[in-house]
């Protein structure tokens, strides 16, 4: 008794020093992190030989993916330019189909302390945005034409002051894919032509394109021979389901795809299951640096023929909007309300322009293949560049494609 | 004697293929009605079913070794998918083709299984936590190497050949006789048994448990390699995470638990393996009357699998309700 007494007491009296000790630590940390907070609130970077100074952000990033070609891309050019546009980025995963999720994902950020947030998803957008806007956290848009959003809650979105517009997957309009698959699949005098898209209530763009393909079959039908005609299947929608084990039986003389969805994931290993990827030529939107690539043009099997993606750079377009926000500043000629800019898409037809991709960012995931550097961010920013211009900024980012 | 005995051989062959036998003929009224021409005996459609049937049979293999042990395995997707990742960027590295790739699975696949015996053994840790730790530590581990760069072999020929027809039927095979002769052929399946049956009993009369979770692992283990050979063969394979590999493996559960009732007249591996046809066939077949994906699907497989359960779940009463009657009449 006499000895557990004792131990007690030499217990308690550990537990109380460590936890003065812990209490005199805790306040070092603080002032350090005030110190640095001090030091590095305002960095400085040179932009075209002259020193800019720069204010330091927090700024969130939300994916749909964390791994594969795309986000690896995104976070070397954001680990690029994270030093001389004095922003650290913060990565989250969104769902495609959980709006639960993606708030709480948002919240997370928040509570990170993000100032700024840079969405792929409008899934949830609306209760996203009251979310920012109570905390002051203002939400910009990447690689998505929000078109969702745009049909569905366009005031609640486009019209809250929080969000502050966004840049789309390619062009708004993208019936120039539709033309350039159109031409190459008239040129490659291919007949038989399946045509697929991801579901209409979740791409409403995607209709379209199809639309505009069909309608370029029916004017080249129009003036040609009864033997050089072109036949197209129905329209096939892929509920974000691979290709069914069944569509090459349903369509037994197909020697064309026209994939508007992501062909290299969704339609491509079903080919490859039913063994027809050396009998059908694939045109397809998406870009995954894998069979795509393998298998592209007069590479391997030669069934891709046409790919398509966005340069990986257009996150400048909703990054700059965001910096300048948050530093106070404005373009001279900002447009009123928020903007969906568009970009020119990567639009793979030949060997010649997929040798040309592979010295992108896009595809190589390296720093030094970026179209815009760090230092170009800081001269496309209002708050960095009294010269700064919106339509510099959207041409800027336009014109990185081919 | 003789006549007998073909008798049964031919009685138990006919009542184990009946699963697929009959919903072969449901789908093709049913699709013969809807217009459907491709469904019956085209090279097309037995070529998807037979590959589909192969997969799904022996990743059912392979829980339902574990399930009849009275165990469930959570990190078996997370076994199959590290063990694609890792066999596949070895051959592409080294330049080796499909034979390396699956026995590179195989072994692979094994020593992932025993490193989760060994922690189910020492931590002495329940199977579910235990199995669940291991999944998601896999799991990080696909986001660890290789640059994080997954795996996507699909499109060379050369080391796909396992996971196409004929070669995928090879590995059927290889997981089948693997399972059979584990479980009827070997004192460890025996001994596997009477724990399963009554572990207390079977301890006491001197059969060492540890070892016998060892070694249905290691067997486990060569059965989820074969998996994953055919799995990293047709599939461009991500990094994991989340528990996200449990859905890889227990897609494939309803023929384990079917597999037990259709191969009541054989061998319940036969019975998994046919099962799986059934319900491959089944798939195939509402694809073609154009209910190949999203609710319909699901709902009308779903409802298939509770009657099936339903069904079957009362046979052992019926038998005991005969039995009852004979001996009331006997007396």
């Amino acid at each position: 008794m006499k000895n557990l007494k004792k131990f007690a007491a030499l217990g308690i009296a550990a537990v109380m020093s460590m936890s003065m000790l812990v209490g005199c630590g805790s306040k070092a940390p603080e002032n350090a992190n005030t110190e640095a907070t001090t030091e590095t609130a305002e960095g400085s970077s040179e932009t075209s030989g002259a020193s800019v100074e720069t204010k330091h952000h927090k700024i969130g990033v939300g994916l749909y993916q964390d791994n594969g070609q795309g986000p690896k891309s995104v976070h070397a050019y954001l680990d690029g330019i994270s030093d001389i546009v004095d922003v650290d980025f913060e990565y989250i995963t969104m769902s495609t189909f959980d709006e639960a999720t993606n708030l709480t994902q948002i919240q997370n950020l928040i509570a990170a302390g993000c100032e700024g947030i840079i969405l792929t998803t409008d899934m949830g957008t609306t209760s996203i945005l009251e979310e920012c806007a109570s905390a002051g956290v203002y939400v910009a848009g990447y690689l998505n034409d929000f078109n969702t959003s745009y049909v569905t809650a366009n005031e609640e979105v486009f019209g809250n002051e929080y969000f502050l517009g966004t840049i789309a997957d390619g062009q708004i309009d993208r019936s120039g894919f539709a033309d350039a698959v159109a031409d190459e699949i008239i040129a490659g005098g291919y007949k038989n032509i399946g045509i697929l898209t991801f579901p209409t209530w979740a791409y409403p763009e995607h209709a379209n394109i199809a639309a505009r393909f069909v309608e370029r079959m029916d004017e080249y039908n129009a003036s040609a021979s009864a033997d050089e005609q072109i036949t197209y299947t129905d329209i096939t929608e892929l509920q974000f389901s691979p290709l069914p084990d069944t569509y090459f039986s349903e369509n037994p003389n197909l020697d064309a795809l026209f994939s508007i969805c992501a062909g290299s994931s969704f339609v491509y290993p079903t080919m490859v299951a039913a063994g027809v990827e050396n009998d059908i030529k694939l045109y397809t939107s998406g870009f995954e640096a894998t069979a795509d690539v393998e298998n592209f043009g007069k590479d391997g099997n030669h069934c891709f023929q046409t790919v398509c993606c966005s340069a990986t750079e257009g996150i400048v377009y909703p990054l700059v909007l965001l910096v300048d926000k948050l530093n106070g500043a404005s373009f001279s000629d900002m447009p009123e309300g928020a903007q969906r800019a568009e970009l020119l898409s990567y639009t793979l037809t030949s060997d010649e322009k997929m040798d040309r991709m592979k010295t992108t960012l896009t595809f190589t995931a390296d720093y030094k293949d970026a179209a815009i550097t760090g230092e170009d961010i800081l001269s496309l920013c209002a708050s960095y560049n009294a010269d700064a211009t919106y339509k510099n900024l959207t041409d800027t980012v336009f014109n990185i494609g081919f | 004697m003789k006549k007998t005995f073909a008798v049964d051989i031919i009685k138990r062959f006919f009542m184990t293929i009946l699963f697929p036998l009959v919903i072969y003929i449901v789908m093709y009224i049913l699709a013969k009605r809807n217009g459907v021409t491709y469904f019956g005996l085209t090279k097309d459609m037995w070529r998807s079913v037979l590959v589909n049937t192969s997969s799904t049979a022996i990743a059912a293999l392979a829980i339902w070794l574990q399930v009849k042990n009275k165990r469930f395995d959570f990190s078996g997707g997370a076994v199959m998918v590290l063990t694609s990742i890792v066999a596949g960027n070895i051959c592409i590295i080294n330049g080796w083709g499909a034979v390396a790739f699956l026995i590179l699975c195989i072994v692979v696949g094994a020593i992932l299984c025993f490193i989760t015996s060994m922690m189910y053994i020492f931590g002495r840790l329940p199977i579910m936590i235990c199995t669940i730790g291991m999944a998601l530590l896999y799991e990080s581990i696909t986001y660890l190497i290789f640059d994080a760069s997954g795996l996507s072999i699909m499109s060379q020929a050369r080391l796909t050949i396992f996971g196409r027809m004929p070669g995928i039927l090879y590995v059927l095979a290889i997981a089948v006789i693997v399972f059979i002769i584990y479980s009827y052929g070997t004192v460890a399946g025996g001994r596997a048994k009477l724990l399963s049956n009554n572990q207390q009993a079977a301890v006491n009369i001197g059969i060492e448990e540890k070892k016998n979770v060892i070694q249905t692992f290691l067997v486990c283990g060569v059965l989820l390699g074969c998996a994953s050979a055919i799995y990293g063969s047709n599939n461009t394979i991500s990094p994991q995470s989340g528990l996200s590999t449990a859905a890889t493996l227990f897609s494939n559960i309803i023929p384990a638990y079917m597999g037990m009732f259709v191969g009541a007249f054989s061998v319940d591996a036969i019975g998994v393996v046919m099962a799986a046809m059934g319900m491959e066939i089944l798939n195939y077949g509402l694809s073609c009357i154009g209910y190949s994906a999203g609710g319909w699907q699901q709902i009308i497989v779903g409802t298939f699998m509770l009657v099936f359960y339903a069904f079957t779940a009362q046979v052992p009463r019926v038998k005991e309700a005969r039995a009852k009657k004979k001996r009331l009449a006997a007396n």
